[in-house]
């Protein structure tokens, strides 16, 4: 049997649409048969005049394992009456009749209204507005974190999907809960001057359906990308655990429905289940994490130092695009090399490199990080949270200069201020395009290092190596 | 659905209570329905559900007696003090137009 999924993206109550593409669909020669997790499942019938019906039973619930006694009365007056039921969403219930002019399910507009919003409030509503407060805190916390470190929002995927996720899906929210309330107030004065409930217009449908399918793929993209998506297999295999678990906990909710299965029972074993599974998951993903994920993608250390105080130190031997060396004359290699390729998300990328010392020998130090602006309007954003990478760091601040050695867009050096007082430190920050490098060196750079510095870390250099 | 809901009937909530002067089904009342108003009014089962649910929470009819998943009701007293308000209105209604007719023809 040929069978499509579709993810439709109506409002609850938005009845008269609903009816309108279901009769459209079965038109073509698609039937609706269920809706199940978000997902409208049709399957192919010799294409058809239908009649749809959509209303709406107060004592329906996807949690009952079976109809009601109340729903089954219901179910069969509208049977009697012509209509069959075809598929159930919470308390909506989904009718389709092949009579020509069968008799309309509801013919009182008031009772038809104040049965949607009893329907409405006691579930629907309950949990958006549950939903609501969650992404309202969820934003406000997003919110905070892009103006206190705007650097790992814009940069690193998982957390700017996030981000994209809890704002589009609170817009929905407050667009359907909004939505409801506007519609409500609009068809009971419309229903007391003798008039009809309002029916929504198809831009209301389509921007619903443009928040669900924002918010669903944000939240995708957030699940997938908590590590890079040049790892497509990892990527692969996650999506494919997810919904194995899902259509676990769906397939056996169905299988106890069908053998009327205690409620109580049944919602402990679906506990249990998605438990079991997500524990699954996760000690997959932490097993898989620390076998293959660390070796493949983190800079791996050749070599252990001992310090004379006994501490560790993890040695590396990276390539990176500025040395010491390239500046100073050195004796002999005393240092640990480690690039990082910190984050990357459709907006900027984030990279960071250490030359740190192995010995104990006091051999000048180097760190740098580069960020790459991919969206020009989020440059002062960026350039701001690399000013302020190190936010802890009080009495500290960069303040632009003006020097043409660098040959950049804009340079700022780092200060000590104490008072009115303020002394120079050896970190800058400089805009080259569209790139900005970071670096943070042991000593006052000459004319000749700064010339090196910006042979190896300008922009046309970087564009060609990162 | 609370009793102020009724204060004004619509023609469903009308019919409805002035066919179960006699003790029927759901079924019944729209067939009788349909009969009376000669087709004009038509009541649909979901309409009729959510009806007489909200008139026995407010107590305008009664469950007489239930066989399998048909049941029966009759009107209450409280219903039958509801449809004589609302035929008052509506004869109200009928009087004032005549009056308003009637001064406008000039009779």
């Amino acid at each position: 049997m040929k069978v499509r999924y579709r993810m439709e993206g109506f409002s609850f109550y938005d009845y008269d649409n609903i009816t309108i593409h279901l009769e459209k669909m079965a038109q073509k020669g698609w039937m609706l048969e269920k809706i199940w997790n978000g997902f409208w499942k049709y399957r192919k019938i010799q294409p058809q005049k239908l009649k749809f019906a959509v209303t709406y039973f107060w004592e329906a619930s996807d949690e009952n394992m079976q109809h009601t006694e109340n729903q089954e009365i219901f179910l069969e007056s509208c049977e009697q009456a012509g209509w069959r039921l075809c598929a159930e969403w919470m308390q909506m219930q989904i009718f389709y009749s092949e009579q020509e002019n069968p008799i309309p399910i509801e013919t009182d507009e008031a009772a038809k209204l104040d049965n949607i919003h009893l329907c409405m409030r006691q579930q629907y509503l309950k949990t958006n507005l549950f939903l609501l407060l969650i992404m309202s805190v969820l934003s406000f916390s997003s919110g905070v974190n892009l103006i206190k470190t705007p650097l790992s929002a814009l940069t690193i995927s998982s957390i700017f999907w996030g981000t994209v996720f809890t704002v589009a899906f609170l817009v929905y929210l407050l667009w359907t809960i909004l939505g409801y309330w506007n519609w409500y107030r609009a068809s009971k004065a419309s229903v007391r001057s003798g008039g009809r409930c309002v029916t929504l217009t198809r831009w209301n449908h389509w921007v619903t359906k443009g928040l669900i399918l924002l918010s669903f793929f944000a939240v995708v993209l957030a699940f997938v990308t908590i590590y890079p998506l040049s790892d497509r297999i990892y990527v692969m295999v996650r999506i494919g655990l997810f919904l194995f678990m899902v259509a676990i906990c769906s397939w056996l909710r169905v299988w106890m429905k069908k053998r009327k299965v205690n409620q109580s029972l049944s919602t402990l074993v679906m506990v249990a289940v998605s438990v079991v599974c997500a524990a699954g998951i996760l000690s997959w993903e932490l097993g898989w994490e620390k076998s293959v994920w660390k070796e493949k993608l983190d800079p791996q250390p050749v070599d252990i130092y001992l310090s004379k105080d006994g501490i560790e130190w993890e040695v590396y031997d990276d390539q990176i695009p500025l040395r010491v060396e390239d500046m100073k004359e050195m004796e002999e290699t005393v240092y640990s090399y480690k690039w990082t390729r910190k984050d990357e998300s459709i907006l900027a990328k984030c990279y960071a490199a250490a030359q740190r010392e192995r010995g104990e020998t006091n051999a000048p130090e180097l760190y740098y990080q580069i960020v790459e602006v991919r969206l020009p309007v989020l440059y002062d954003l960026c350039l701001n949270g690399l000013q302020q990478d190190d936010w802890w760091v009080e009495d500290e601040e960069f303040f632009p200069i003006e020097d043409e050695r660098w040959q950049a867009d804009r340079v700022y050096r780092k200060y000590a201020v104490a008072g009115a007082e303020k002394t120079p430190l050896n970190e800058y920050l400089i805009c080259w395009d569209r790139f900005l490098v970071r670096i943070s060196l042991d000593w006052e750079p000459d004319s000749e290092d700064i010339k090196v510095i910006r042979e190896k870390l300008s922009a046309p250099v970087l564009e060609r190596k990162l | 659905m609370p009793r102020e809901k009724f204060q004004i009937l619509t023609e469903q909530m009308f019919y409805i209570l002035l066919c179960l002067r006699e003790e029927c089904c759901g079924t019944d009342i729209m067939e009788k329905v349909r009969e009376m108003t000669k087709g004009r009014v038509m009541i649909g089962p979901g309409t009729l559900y959510n009806l007489l649910e909200s008139f026995e929470e407010v107590g305008a009819i009664r469950q007489t007696r239930a066989e399998g998943r048909k049941r029966n009701y009759i009107i209450t007293y409280e219903g039958k003090a509801m449809l004589k308000e609302e035929y008052q209105r509506l004869q109200k209604q009928m009087q004032d137009y005549e009056q308003f007719m009637r001064e406008e023809e000039g009779v």
